[in-house]
């Protein structure tokens, strides 16, 4: 039994008030001398075992009286075969997986492709809605990345709908368990029905459920046992129960695409890296993968994939225009999941941005100076006379012949090993930084550290965000040797390639000025935060905003003096990368997780109407026109990326010479592994529920018949009413059968008696 | 200090008790001449019947005449007028004491002793003799039937000193006073009556075929009639200390009453079959105007 107001059940403690009187009455009565004990006597002991047993009624019914009512009030629920007859009204949340794994096929018993895991969920769900007593509500959401529930509730409706929504539906992120659940909660909660249940559909793909969800299963069966009126949670499977120590199901996929750089200039060459995988336990021969940018194929490779392995495509391109351009790999054959068989990243063409390079170390021998490494990384085909254009054009002075007027024109300064600045020099970086130029500081063995202390901090009009030490030796194979590049949210860093974070990985520090974040050199918090850190905790890159501007501060030299990096792959992309985050004010975000919000700055350009208007449309990878707000910085944002693929920002109206060039992309991509098709075992799954506190089913059927057995519960307070006005009739009865008679009558029928007048 | 009797009887009921007069409704055995027929048969006015002549008889009884005409020898008897011999029995027991809130204070024992001294009044004016019983469990005080008129404060003072107490044994009490009443007689019974109904009829029939008349008038309280109690109540025995019940007398009332009816059934079937006058007084009555009740109705029968 369940009590919809549970609170008022307490109310039963009333009980003890007739219970107390009662017990207090017991001993408190009146004396009196006696004759006619003869008659009394006989009366006693005839009676004096039925007025007990009646005494004992009455005091029963009158604390029976405060229990029924404080129970009546308290809305009980009784769930046993008894309790109803199985059609009380439910309210029921479905929480279906869209994540792209539930978009894989389920083969038939004749080996072919039947139906997708989404299509049969949703068939699932329909089955659900349809078996749903009359009078139910339904809410189906749905839980990929971010939760998006259909503003339906009439099951019959619903029913309908979700026959017809699988093949329009496209592939969501990650399935977010906890928001779909407090939603779909917070939704039940809101319902007439007393009785809830909360069903959730999914192919419990291992990868996705059994690392990250086991530990959130425990809160989620907190979080639903901790509701005023818990409903029954139960997990639905769909698709096949994989055997145990069966083989991966056969899946290829473009694990990941990358152009390197990522921002470019014109007639700048750049690469695009593919991996595809393979993620079955079979070889995948004679694989095709086209690689396309702005839908038009530019190469087509065959390669061949080993079992549960990856390979490599490289190829060059060289863009011809301005603007963002969508780069897409797509595996030519279908498999198990379609949906993992293209991939799609944006690169970014842009005029080259100038950087003053101010090194404290000049040189004039080549490759001595940190100078030339920084030119080679930002401009690395003007210097080896190559033809394409770079992404960044340099200049390079020493420290005490810049003023002012050089940063003219400049997107931003490096200061390289300098040994100090003078007063209008910060204050010229300062002014600089603060209107949206940007500033990259690397501190070699020529930083006079003492002096660097001596900046004014970013609260007092400075630059300096922190602390700095005297240089330091890393000893050889230290923990401080390495960067730590897990779990990293600097952009710039996470926008790099798994192939480029493990080279930085690989990258070995010698030396390092320690810097520390000074939280009393900033105004708040949120100016600058540690953007990567040394495998020991200490600081590696530290970034500040000033103004409009940024800043990233190196703890060591880029030149070959600290470290490694610049014989490794990663040196220009990791330099290149850092130059375009302080370049632009908003350095355009390529690639977001599903859900992750986008926002990007528009470029200077003329205005035009759709400008002045504030009016453009982003056109979500399903093709839905969403209008969005043009702000006054110029930032267009957008919220619902909750489906995997490309979003297109574009103004409403446009001419159609226009139409390449005056469109902004994003990537929106899956965090985890969802092309690897494994799903958990039963048991797996059973021992996953028990700590979410709820039941495993493999169809909706086998639900249904469960959940008939357990919608046999009903709201019991119209019978507690009842019961509680025939108790308070019993009572006044059985009060009245106590009662004296009235005195007249009683005088009178004692004297008849007395006269011996009565039969 | 007021005599005895001005303490017990107001003057409105000594003059009202004054204009009664009490007739035996049998015939009763006197030594004195009074009011009531006496079955004794001498010289006195009315004849009554013959009988033949035994040995022993006074000679001056025979009727000569009659031997004249029949040549027998017979005894003239007649009926003689004589005064009543009345016993009052006044039950003295702890259950006596109860007075009742409806009694204006006074117990059953009170308004018995207010009886008795109206009846032994009312009897000794008319030249009745009156003697005296209190009991309770046994006979505690007698005085034996006078009719003289400073008997009264004999009797007065007896009435006096009687206080109730001791529990009750009304059926012993009367085949004792069976011992007392050896002539033929009137007995007056004030009580409650409680006790053994059958026990005590027995031994009422006992004393009735001793050749006395017997009035029972049975005192009660308005409380023992109608058990006005509500709220739960300990009754505590009047006779004996230790027996004590708890009780709610709401739910108590009606058995209660339903014992009380078979009782006075019982009561009053028993004396009917006796022929006992059987009078139910409660106290909360004028004993004056229940006297005067059961004279008139008794002058009805004779």
């Amino acid at each position: 039994m369940t009590l919809l107001n549970g609170i008022l059940a307490f109310g039963a403690a009333a009980f003890a008030i007739p219970l107390l009187i009662h017990l207090l009455n017991r001993n408190k009565f009146r004396t009196v001398a006696w004759g006619a004990m003869h008659l009394l006597q006989t009366t006693r002991d005839q009676n004096s075992r039925r007025m007990q047993w009646k005494q004992l009624l009455l005091l029963l019914l009158r604390c029976a009286l405060p229990v029924l009512l404080a129970l009546a009030m308290a809305r009980p629920l009784l769930h046993s075969l008894l309790s109803g007859d199985g059609q009380s009204a439910i309210s029921l949340a479905i929480v279906l997986d869209d994540s792209m794994s539930m978009f894989a096929d389920e083969s038939n018993e004749d080996g072919g492709w039947a139906s997708t895991r989404f299509a049969l969920a949703c068939q699932s769900a329909a089955e659900l809605l349809d078996g749903l007593p009359a009078g139910s509500n339904a809410m189906v959401l749905f839980g990929g990345s971010k939760p998006e529930a259909i503003s339906e509730h009439v099951p019959d409706l619903l029913s309908s709908k979700m026959r017809t929504i699988s093949k329009q539906r496209l592939p969501a992120g990650d399935f977010a368990l906890e928001e779909s659940l407090q939603e779909s909660l917070q939704w039940l909660s809101t319902c007439p029905n007393p009785r809830r249940q909360l069903v959730l559909i999914s192919d419990f793909q291992k990868h996705e459920w059994s690392d990250m969800f086991e530990s959130q299963m425990l809160a989620a069966g907190k979080l639903v046992r901790g509701q005023p009126i818990p409903p029954v949670l139960s997990f639905l499977r769909v698709g096949s129960v994989p055997e145990k120590d069966s083989s991966e199901p056969p899946n290829l996929a473009i694990d990941a695409i990358e152009v390197s750089p990522g921002v470019l200039s014109s007639e700048r060459e750049a690469t695009v890296s593919v991996i595809v995988g393979n993620h079955g336990s079979k070889r995948s021969d004679s694989v095709q993968v086209a690689l396309m940018v702005d839908d038009t194929e530019i190469e087509r490779q065959q390669v061949v994939i080993d079992a549960a392995s990856t390979t490599q495509i490289r190829v060059r391109w060289s863009p011809k225009q301005f603007g963002d351009h969508v780069v897409r790999a797509s595996i030519l054959r279908d498999d198990a999941l379609n949906a993992d068989n293209t991939l799609a990243t944006v690169a970014v063409v842009q005029n080259p941005q100038s950087i003053l390079i101010v090194d404290g170390d000049l040189r004039k021998e080549p490759m001595q100076s940190e100078a030339d490494f920084l030119r080679l990384a930002l401009s690395p085909f003007s210097l080896l006379g190559g033809k394409k254009g770079d992404s960044f054009f340099s200049k390079t002075m020493a420290p005490e012949q810049w003023t002012d007027s050089n940063l003219k024109g400049m997107r931003a300064v490096c200061l390289c090993n300098v040994r100090e600045l003078n007063e209008n020099q910060l204050k010229w970086l300062r002014d600089f930084v603060e209107h949206g130029g940007g500033l990259l500081v690397f501190l070699g063995d020529q930083v006079n550290t003492e002096q660097y202390q001596r900046w004014p901090s970013l609260a007092n009009n400075g630059i300096r965000i922190s602390r700095f030490s005297a240089r330091e030796k890393i000893p050889a194979d230290d923990v401080a040797s390495r960067v730590k590049t897990q779990q990293v949210e600097f952009s710039p860093i996470r926008e790099l390639s798994t192939v480029s974070l493990a080279s930085l990985a690989g990258v070995r520090f010698e030396h390092r000025t320690p810097i520390e974040l000074d939280p009393d050199c900033l105004s708040s918090p949120a100016d600058a935060s540690v953007a990567l850190q040394f495998e020991d905790g200490q600081a590696f890159l530290l970034e500040s905003r000033i103004g409009k501007g940024r800043c990233v501060w190196m703890s060591t030299s880029c030149d070959d003096d600290d470290s490694n990096l610049t014989s490794r792959t990663i040196f220009v992309p990791l330099i290149q990368k850092l130059a375009a985050y302080v370049c632009a004010a908003d350095t355009p975000v390529l690639l977001l997780d599903s859900g992750e919000p986008w926002s990007r700055t528009l470029e200077e350009q003329k205005p035009t109407n759709a400008d002045r208007q504030n009016q453009f449309i982003v056109i979500r990878p399903d093709g839905v026109e969403v209008p969005i707000q043009l702000s006054e910085e110029r930032k267009l944002q957008f919220a619902d990326t909750r489906y995997l693929g490309t979003y297109v920002a574009k103004p409403r109206e446009m001419k159609p010479s226009e139409k390449d060039r005056k469109q902004w992309v994003v990537c929106v991509r899956s965090k985890s592994k969802e092309s690897n098709l494994s799903c958990l075992t039963s048991d797996e799954l059973k021992t996953l529920a028990a700590l979410g506190s709820g039941n495993v089913f493999d169809s909706a059927g086998n639900l249904l018949a469960r959940s008939r057995t357990d919608w046999h519960g009903r709201e019991a307070w119209t019978w507690v009413w009842t019961a509680l006005v025939l108790c308070f009739l019993a009572e006044m009865a059985l009060e009245q059968s106590f009662a004296p008679r009235s005195v007249t009558k009683t005088r009178e029928l004692g004297s008849r008696i007395a006269q011996g007048t009565t039969a | 200090m007021k005599a005895p009797l001005l303490r017990w009887l107001s003057a409105p009921d000594l003059t009202r008790i004054s204009s009664l007069q009490l007739l035996a409704k049998g015939v009763v055995e006197g030594v004195s001449g009074g009011l009531h027929r006496s079955h004794h048969i001498g010289s006195s006015i009315e004849f009554k019947e013959h009988r033949p002549y035994v040995a022993g008889d006074e000679t001056r009884s025979i009727d000569w005449k009659l031997f004249g005409k029949t040549d027998r020898l017979y005894i003239r008897q007649y009926e003689d007028e004589t005064s009543l011999r009345c016993t009052i029995a006044l039950d003295q027991s702890g259950s006596m004491k109860y007075a009742g809130s409806r009694s204006s204070g006074v117990s059953k024992h009170e308004f018995a002793i207010r009886l008795a001294a109206c009846l032994a009044y009312l009897l000794v004016n008319q030249q009745d003799a009156v003697g005296l019983a209190t009991f309770d469990s046994k006979i505690r005080n007698t005085i034996p039937p006078r009719n003289r008129p400073n008997h009264l404060q004999s009797l007065f003072e007896i009435l006096a000193a009687s206080k109730p107490g001791n529990e009750t044994d009304l059926s012993l009490v009367l085949q004792t006073l069976l011992n007392h009443c050896k002539r033929r007689g009137m007995v007056f019974l004030l009580s409650d009556c409680f006790g053994d109904v059958p026990s005590i009829l027995k031994s009422l029939s006992l004393l009735k075929s001793n050749r006395q008349e017997i009035v029972i008038f049975q005192i009660l309280d308005d409380d023992e009639v109608d058990f006005p109690f509500q709220s739960r109540t300990q009754f505590r025995s009047l006779e004996l200390d230790s027996h004590q019940i708890v009780v709610d007398p709401n739910s108590l009332r009606s058995v209660y009453l339903q014992n009380l009816r078979e009782f006075q059934d019982a009561w009053q079937h028993g004396c009917r079959q006796n022929r006992i006058d059987f009078v139910s007084i409660r106290t909360s009555e004028s004993f004056s105007s229940v006297l005067a009740n059961y004279v008139a109705s008794r002058r009805g029968r004779a």
